[in-house]
């Protein structure tokens, strides 16, 4: 009898799980972590915030100077204070969030894309192709990226645009090499020549065979990399080749509230915080990402 | 004898192209199949069995490998001469492969009947001619297609793997159970033609009678052949209905399960070898007798007869020339010991 209602139990179970596609199996596991839904939460928040911003509070407002407020300190109508020219910090870096994440996701995506292409036709198709494109990756990887941006901006010129261009070139080799050593490593296992064994078009084994064996490295490198964009971004930003005062952009907070950063230390914290929190947020989801994507941790 | 031929090789060379010099991995062998017959390769490790599995597939390793001479006719058709695009269509639908290891020759994120169903929807959408559309074959979206999905029922059910279980991934299955799935994938689309390569390799005894068992039986049911490559003469003697004794890259003995196995009649000294080194339960001796010595270098070959160092009954004429194949029948040796004798 005690087998009979286990069979029913694990039928019914058999059932629970057959209902389940893979999207919801990977959803249901990245919520399972706390700190990836941590992560999520604190990033829905500022998505949904810096875009409700918009239609809340003017832009004028923001950007528009009122000294009589300079400097204020931190109350119930300045939840962050004012900076030095009376702007509404909080509105500021609210606001920034826009700037800052759309440059980070954009540009991640970007080189995401064009290193990923890159990558994987030098792993994938190796020999002298392999060779000749991983030695310009191996030049580009010998500059360091941010001096790359910089040089990068000062030929281009200042602007979001040409920021966004800027990072995401000088981010192509690290995906690059990550994609092709994964393709390499995936391209020789058993079941890709099962699969060729199978019929399978050379096409069909690199997008549904290779690659979607490669991803969890690729996430994770794609989610660190938007935290690092959003910083080098900002860094761009402060040093002033990035994004122009008095857009209120991260980088370009903490520049205007350095002079006065001995005595209103809150000029720098509150902006800091938000990048330190954003790339820590970003840094969770992609570690929570990369473990629910692993199949074989269901 | 029933059916007509549908694999000929004729005069096949291969080589890998390697740093260390040329690796003359199949010498010329000459091979014919028969619809719905089996045929088992034997021999050691490196004497050539899988290459000849892969020039047949066209899945040689495209940089090093070639095959430099000889044709391999499929239905009179010379796969050698098909372009990719043709072969593709070949593959998996007409010859299909199974692997030696079934932990790694399916693809771990892909539940099981993806991967089933994929190897089928290759092969229909080039039947119909019908556009292939990602968003219907991808995990994300529901399946439409009934019709799929219901061979896939019917195919793991014939491999004796229940349809609840379709829907997981192949790290949830035991490794004979993997290999079900791999032989449910490669029956899928009824091949004419199966290669199976040690697909009893990596099983535990248990697990290697069941596949086996499997096998046999859908070999029956369906009336496919079969190229077994094994080094394990038990498997051979039962489910082989041809036996062909291959030694660095040559066919040195060939014939039917009685030829080869009946102890009585003539052999090449390394299929003599080969039952030596098999421990027999009614036979009292002490010790294993082992073919002593290693293969030869595949990189520089000898000219004569390619076993004759290793061989008891070497003579003069060993280390000078090459032995010519003597047929009786169906039955076929490269010996000089029997090359007196115009027939064995």
């Amino acid at each position: 009898m005690s087998k009979k209602l286990y069979d029913g139990l694990e039928s019914k179970e058999i059932n629970r799980i057959k209902k389940k596609s893979q999207v919801q199996f990977v959803l249901s596991h990245l919520f399972k972590n706390r700190l990836a839904v941590a992560g999520i939460l604190f990033l829905s928040i500022m998505i949904i915030s810096s875009i409700a911003i918009g239609f809340l509070v003017d832009y004028k407002v923001i950007v528009k100077h009122d000294l009589r407020n300079k400097l204020l300190g931190v109350s119930a109508r300045y939840w962050f204070g004012t900076d030095g020219f009376g702007r509404n910090l909080f509105y500021r870096i609210i606001y920034g969030a826009r700037i800052s994440l759309m440059i980070g996701f954009v540009s991640v995506a970007g080189s995401t894309v064009l290193g990923g292409t890159i990558g994987s036709i030098a792993g994938y198709y190796g020999g002298k192709l392999d060779i000749i494109i991983m030695r310009f990756i191996d030049i580009q990887m010998a500059i360091p990226s941010t001096l790359f941006a910089i040089c990068i901006v000062s030929v281009l010129g200042t602007g979001i645009t040409n920021l966004l261009l800027a990072i995401m070139i000088a981010d192509i080799p690290q995906f690059a090499l990550i994609f092709r050593s994964s393709v390499m490593s995936v391209k020789n296992s058993e079941f890709v020549e099962a699969a060729r064994s199978n019929g399978c078009s050379t096409y069909r084994i690199i997008f549904r065979h290779i690659l979607p064996n490669c991803m969890g490295p690729i996430i994770v490198q794609a989610t660190l990399n938007l935290g690092g964009v959003i910083l080098t971004a900002a860094s761009l930003s402060f040093i002033g080749l990035g994004v122009m005062p008095p857009t209120p952009e991260w980088g370009v907070i903490l520049t205007e509230g350095q002079e006065y950063m001995r005595d209103f230390p809150t000029l720098v914290i509150f902006p800091g915080l938000a990048i330190m929190l954003t790339v820590l947020a970003c840094n969770f989801i992609g570690d929570g990402l990369r473990d629910a994507l692993d199949p074989k941790l269901k | 004898m029933n059916g007509n031929p549908l694999l000929e090789i004729e005069d096949l060379f291969t080589v890998y192209n390697t740093e260390i010099g040329v690796v003359k991995a199949i010498n010329g062998i000459s091979l014919q199949l028969r619809e719905g017959m089996t045929l088992g390769l034997v021999g050691e490790t490196g004497a050539g069995k899988t290459t000849t599995a892969l020039s047949i597939m066209r899945l040689l390793p495209e940089k090093t490998g070639k095959v430099i001479k000889g044709a391999i006719k499929f239905e009179g058709k010379n796969l050698l001469d098909l372009d990719e695009f043709e072969m593709e269509k070949i593959r998996g639908k007409e010859i299909s492969m199974i692997f030696q290891d079934p932990l790694s020759s399916l693809n771990p994120i892909m539940t099981v009947a993806d991967q089933i169903e994929e190897v089928l929807m290759i092969h229909q959408s080039d039947k119909k001619k019908k556009s292939y559309n990602f968003l219907q074959n991808s995990q994300l979206f529901l399946r439409s297609n009934t019709k799929i999905e219901r061979k896939t029922d019917e195919i793991l059910e014939l491999v004796g793997i229940s349809s609840d279980r379709k829907r997981e991934f192949p790290h949830q299955f035991s490794g004979g159970m993997k290999q079900r799935v791999s032989i449910a994938m490669a029956l899928i689309c009824n091949p004419k033609l199966i290669i199976a390569d040690e697909p009893t390799t990596a099983l535990d005894v248990t697990i290697q009678a069941q596949v086996i068992e499997i096998m046999e039986k859908l070999k029956q049911q369906l009336n496919t052949a079969m190229i077994l490559i094994t080094h394990d003469l038990g498997i051979v003697a039962s489910i082989c209905d041809e036996i062909a004794i291959m030694y660095a890259g040559e066919i040195i003995e060939f014939g039917t399960v009685e030829d080869i196995f009946d102890r009585n009649k003539k052999h090449h000294p390394y299929t003599q070898g080969l039952f030596d080194s098999i421990p027999r339960l009614d036979d009292d001796k002490p010790r294993l007798k082992p073919i002593r010595g290693l293969m030869p270098d595949p990189t520089d070959l000898p000219a004569s007869c390619k076993f004759h160092p290793r061989c008891d009954f070497c003579m003069d004429i060993c280390t000078k020339q090459n032995p010519l194949p003597l047929k009786e029948q169906m039955h076929m040796i490269r010996c000089h010991l029997y090359s007196g004798s115009k027939e064995l």
